[in-house]
């Protein structure tokens, strides 16, 4: 399995992105790029190449499916794994999503202390 | 982090942004408050509702990760009723809400709660809330949408959800009681390491609650690998949860039940002691006899589950009383175990002809002893259950639910308690058989008898009356009380989604309720009727829904 070590993650609130680099750099020791919007995703991805994307559903302007889809269409999502961040949604649209390739969902509010456990969980699991 | 000095910097850290977070969130309620007064007040309000739900949403999946549980629990729910507005009503019409403002305000008290309550940041996992009763399972599953999935349908079946994406989370989580592991088969296994049986025994030694794997396929050896990890059932992915969720209600069920009463007969007063300590320590219900005479009054007040009768008296042996206990009916069915030194082959097939079923030999472990009569009472409880309900459902049968009325009636009358008697019927369930066929009906009504038993109380008698009927007859309950809960009922069997091969679909279903505050003079026969008609009121207006009947003096009123 390889190792996850770069992690694209993208959130509009800027509350929510500090906690998640706390999160992510200092409990998970990952290498994060933070955006804080679709676009900026799309503009950082190919340079940051990153291992494993985290993305935030309800966003201005562009949200976290379109991005996602983007992403795709782009080819940006080859062995990358897809994670949406987002409330507990209902069962059909929890189908639905996986049905686009969204790999896993991390329901929010998520907690700073264990998120990177869930995320290499997933990580193990994607590589299964 | 490895040391401390880290780890008290990262707190320190979580802490200060917190502390940014609540600066903000003055503003944000503000910003809510004066968007759910211009959706309420203006006329073209389409886009403040959106933007109301949006910073709902936000609110609800940010509030938590700081350690605001409740606030953040009350965002969703706010959130989730302007949703459901916006669904229902067509575009620029004018938001309303009954009792949306008070609703609101109650963010700002959750605010408070949440500073008092706790100061680190989001350790806890968000609170969930609901019925403190409810029972609880605890889900172990890799897949996060399947998890949320799964946790969503049981919880429409009034469970309470605790999700953990591993094994260990499970064991590490403290937080109150749990009363059914539902275990992800493979959740405990890296990519490499197949799933052994030592690895599942050693990880759940320590889990006192029944467990329950459930795994993507099945043979003999992944059965035999559940069996040898302690596990009391194994379903196979997709999961039938109504299926599912019947098992669990009877093992929770089961194990709620009181304990197994057992009358001791021996004329050893040193051991009559000694067991009646045992099987009492064991959390057993025990009375002791050592006078063989009052055998028979004993047994019809104590009402034993199970006799443990000492075969070698010196008045009267333990088979002649066991021959006695036979000649009544009642009796019948009732085990008795022998305890005996006697190895006399002879000896023990005459003791077995008189009436005794077993034999229990002297001397015998504590350990052995216990659970010999454990089992014996439940593998006893589960045939007279299996004989008084019905199969599908669990629930008691026509006859048995009649009884059970006129039973609860009398009591009623004599306390002066309200009572209610609810009927349900499953909205065209002859659409659901003729298209989905049988056995999915079949799986429909034991959903409905599962919520019944998830939704009422252990006092409320519970039935089903006929094909996709059922009837509820609730003490202490007026039929405000009733319908309410019954409201409740209705809105999660709405929100299990069955699983056809071609096809989800969800059913509804409809009720009517009489109370014998509005009708005191019926009897049970005509109470039956009034919530019958109410049901066909519920069904004439179409369906989904619950009325209850009223009686012509109120209608006056």
């Amino acid at each position: 399995m390889p190792e996850l070590n770069r992690i694209l993650y993208v959130e509009d609130d800027d509350d929510i992105r500090q906690v998640a680099q706390l999160a992510l750099e200092e409990v998970g020791g990952y290498e994060v790029s933070l955006c804080e919007s679709g676009q900026q995703a799309l503009d950082t991805v190919n340079a940051f190449a990153p291992d494993l994307i985290l993305l935030d559903v309800m966003m201005p302007d562009m949200d976290g499916i379109e991005t996602f889809q983007t992403l795709r269409e782009r080819g940006a999502l080859e062995n990358v794994p897809v994670i949406l961040m987002t409330a507990k949604v209902h069962p059909e649209e929890m189908a639905r999503y996986r049905e686009m390739g969204v790999f896993d969902v991390i329901p929010k509010p998520f907690d700073p202390m264990t998120v990177s456990e869930d995320i290499a969980r997933i990580w193990e699991r994607f590589h299964d | 982090m490895t040391d401390s000095a880290n780890n008290d910097q990262l707190t320190s850290k979580l802490a200060r942004l917190r502390s940014a977070y609540r600066e903000r969130l003055n503003g944000e309620l503000e910003v809510i408050t004066s968007l759910a007064e211009e959706a309420q007040t203006q006329t073209d309000t389409d886009e403040a509702v959106a933007a109301l739900r949006q910073k709902l949403h936000k609110l609800a999946g940010s509030a938590g990760t700081f350690g605001f549980h409740q606030l953040g629990a009350h965002a969703r729910k706010l959130e989730q009723q302007v949703q459901a507005w916006i669904d229902e009503s067509s575009p620029g019409a004018v938001f309303k809400l009954k009792g949306f403002q008070d609703e609101l305000s109650k963010l700002a008290t959750h605010l408070g709660t949440d500073e008092t309550a706790s100061s680190s940041v989001g350790v806890e996992s968000a609170a969930q809330g609901g019925d403190s009763d409810a029972p609880t399972i605890a889900l172990v599953e890799r897949d996060g949408i399947l998890a949320d999935y799964l946790a969503h349908q049981f919880e429409s079946f009034g469970f309470r959800v605790h999700s953990h994406r591993s094994p260990q989370n499970f064991l590490s989580d403290k937080t109150g009681n749990t009363d059914l592991l539902l275990l992800d088969h493979r959740a405990g296994t890296s990519e490499s390491t197949t799933t052994s049986t030592d690895h599942w025994r050693s990880l759940l030694a320590q889990v006192e609650c029944p467990v329950i794997f459930m795994g993507g396929h099945e043979d003999f050896y992944v059965r035999l690998e559940a069996v040898r990890a302690g596990a009391e059932g194994y379903f196979v992915k997709p999961l039938n949860i109504p299926k599912i969720a019947a098992k669990i209600t009877r093992s929770i069920r089961k194990r709620r039940q009181g304990g197994e009463r057992i009358l001791i007969v021996d004329d050893d007063p040193e051991l009559l002691e000694h067991l009646d300590t045992v099987l009492t320590h064991a959390g057993m219900v025990v009375e002791t006899l050592q006078q063989a005479p009052l055998l028979l009054d004993t047994t019809s007040e104590f009402q034993p589950e199970l006799v443990l009768m000492d075969l070698n008296m010196p008045e009267v042996s333990g088979d002649e009383l066991a021959a006695m206990l036979r000649q009544f009916e009642k009796w019948n069915n009732l085990p008795i175990l022998y305890l005996t030194q006697e190895q006399s082959q002879r000896e023990r097939t005459i003791a077995l002809m008189r009436g005794g079923d077993d034999f229990i030999n002297k001397p015998v472990s504590d350990e052995y002893l216990i659970k010999t009569c454990r089992n014996r009472v439940r593998r006893q409880r589960d045939m007279l259950q299996a004989i008084a309900l019905d199969g599908l459902t669990g629930l008691l049968r026509h006859a048995n639910i009649k009884d059970a009325l006129e039973t609860e009636l009398q009591g009623a009358s004599r306390s002066g308690n309200p009572l209610s008697v609810v009927m349900l019927d499953i909205d065209h369930f002859k659409q659901v058989n003729d298209t989905y066929g049988h056995a999915l009906g079949d799986i429909v009504i034991s959903t409905v008898g599962t919520l019944l038993s998830q939704h009422f109380r252990r006092s409320d008698r519970l039935g089903r009356y006929g094909g996709e009927e059922f009837v509820a007859v609730l003490p202490n309950c007026d039929a405000r009380t009733a319908e309410s809960l019954v409201n409740k009922l209705r809105e999660a069997f709405g929100e299990i989604s069955f699983v056809d091969r071609q096809a989800h679909f969800s059913c509804t279903l409809s009720a009517g309720i009489v109370d014998t505050r509005s009708f005191p003079k019926l009897m049970g026969e005509q109470l039956l009727e009034q919530a019958d008609a109410a049901l066909y009121r519920s069904k004439q207006a179409g369906r989904n829904c619950v009325f209850t009947a009223f009686s012509s003096a109120q209608a006056v009123l």
